[in-house]
């Protein structure tokens, strides 16, 4: 079984951090695009920087620093961009704001993609659900098993794993990818080049196809 | 507006502020000519109301950089940073921001440097005030944005500024006194109504009562201004029109 980032041979490499939304909407698109242009994709776990929530306006009148109001207009608009964009996706949202470890579910993803590579996308589409949901404890190894178990592998030799090889395993694929500049998800690697977010689809689609045709602007 | 106020508001996550902004038009776009994303969304979103036959108020919107993204200047050699207040995080986007906008400029020959400081740019935005009253705000927009980002234009000197109208086949007699007096406030008072009513990058789209930041989003505005036909689509940065 294979557990190393694989940058180098892969031909499209995906990243998300689960408790990113950015990442939750990019999930089903990706998997798509994915299908779409019968690529086996390569799906990477990264506990990245989570989304922080808007600051509350003062009470009083008070003048408020610019710097302040700015990151606020900001994350007002990046709410009301996961609310439409998730309605649209038929994706329940609970709470965007989420934080706390992932590294249970992060072990469970790099074992199902080295043990059933070919389950690995019904697994993080059965596991995102579940943490948006707020049904899943991504930090939990009962809930990571229990995710496994679900998916119809065996729960007890992956937790074997999980509490032996598997920390040095995700702390290798976390190196790899820092090295390889990746701060934030959801991250496609294609071509030697990094793209931030799931807008970049189309152009990583005309990259893979040979750069035929006039490309996306 | 008041009354078409109630009538908007189809998803529930915008309120009437935006539509207040918009105003009488249809679709309302702020640009900045100091940001590389605003550069390479002008072709795509020129395309995108084309094909649905809509008129575009262009907007100048001037960042305040260094508010949300720290400052910085390069040396003289043009090469190292003099000075800088940014973290490393902050770097990390700006760097992927700009590796990001030249590779889609590449794809319609635009070029875009580095830039060496962070400019004002408001006097640049008055000046698109100033084309804009005179129905020349394409014309002067597709004069000043090339060799900005070449770093063949000062846009800190008026005389500059004043050479680039003419040179939109605009006129630019009487505009250094505007700029400096009844121009200065309009842009000043415009910034402001677009901040306080939410806006804070470029470019940003009204559409009926919804603002959008990025050209990833042109897909929704497009859907929006069509009469949201079929299925709302997702973000993509993509060509419209061919």
């Amino acid at each position: 079984m294979r557990f190393d980032a694989d940058l180098s041979d892969a031909r499209m490499t995906v990243v998300l951090d689960i408790r990113h939304p950015f990442a939750y909407l990019a999930l089903g698109p990706t998997i798509g695009f994915g299908k779409h242009n019968d690529l086996q994709l390569n799906w990477l776990p990264l506990s990245a920087q989570t989304l922080r929530p808007p600051s509350i306006p003062p009470s009083s009148d008070a003048a408020e620093d610019r710097s302040i109001r700015h990151k606020r207009n900001r994350a007002q608009m990046i709410a009301r961009e996961i609310a439409v964009y998730a309605e649209a996706q038929g994706l329940l949202v609970e709470e965007p704001y989420r934080d706390g470890p992932a590294a249970a579910i992060e072990l469970a993803w790099l074992w199902i993609r080295a043990a059933a590579p070919g389950a690995l996308e019904a697994f993080l589409e059965e596991a995102f659900a579940r943490y948006w949901a707020k049904q899943l404890d991504a930090g939990s190894i009962e809930h990571a098993a229990a995710l496994v178990a679900h998916c119809g592998f065996d729960a007890d030799r992956f937790v074997a794993w999980a509490e032996h090889e598997g920390p040095g395993a995700a702390a290798a694929v976390s190196r790899q990818l820092a090295e390889a500049g990746i701060f934030q998800t959801p991250a496609l690697l294609v071509a030697d080049q990094v793209f931030y977010g799931r807008q970049h689809l189309p152009m990583v689609g005309w990259l893979l196809g040979g750069r035929r045709g006039p490309g996306p602007i | 507006m008041e009354a078409s106020d109630s009538r908007l508001s189809t998803t529930g996550h915008f309120t009437p502020v935006f539509a207040r902004l918009r105003g009488e038009a249809r679709l309302a776009v702020y640009i900045d000519l100091k940001s590389p994303y605003a550069y390479i969304a002008i072709e795509p979103t020129r395309a995108m109301a084309r094909s649905i036959g809509v008129e575009i108020d262009w907007r100048p919107f001037t960042l305040d950089i260094p508010s949300y993204l720290g400052s910085a200047k390069l040396a003289k050699d043009g090469k190292t940073v003099e000075s800088a207040t940014r973290t490393n995080q902050q770097w990390s986007g700006v760097r992927y921001a700009y590796a990001d906008a030249r590779r889609y400029a590449a794809l319609t020959g635009k070029t875009i440097r580095g830039t060496i400081k962070i400019w004002d740019s408001s006097l640049a935005g008055i000046a698109m005030l100033w084309a804009k009253r005179q129905g020349g705000f394409d014309a002067f927009v597709d004069t000043v944005y090339p060799p900005f980002w070449r770093r063949e234009l000062d846009i800190d000197d008026l005389a500059v500024l004043e050479r680039a109208i003419s040179e939109s086949d605009l006129d630019a007699t009487g505009f250094r006194d505007w700029a400096e007096a009844e121009g200065r406030a309009l842009h000043d008072r415009t910034n402001d109504e677009a901040f306080d009513a939410g806006v804070y990058g470029v470019p940003s789209y009204l559409v009926e009562d919804e603002m959008w930041f990025g050209r990833e989003h042109l897909p929704r505005v497009a859907f929006i201004l069509a009469g949201r036909e079929g299925t709302p689509p997702d973000v993509a940065n993509r060509r419209f029109g061919t």
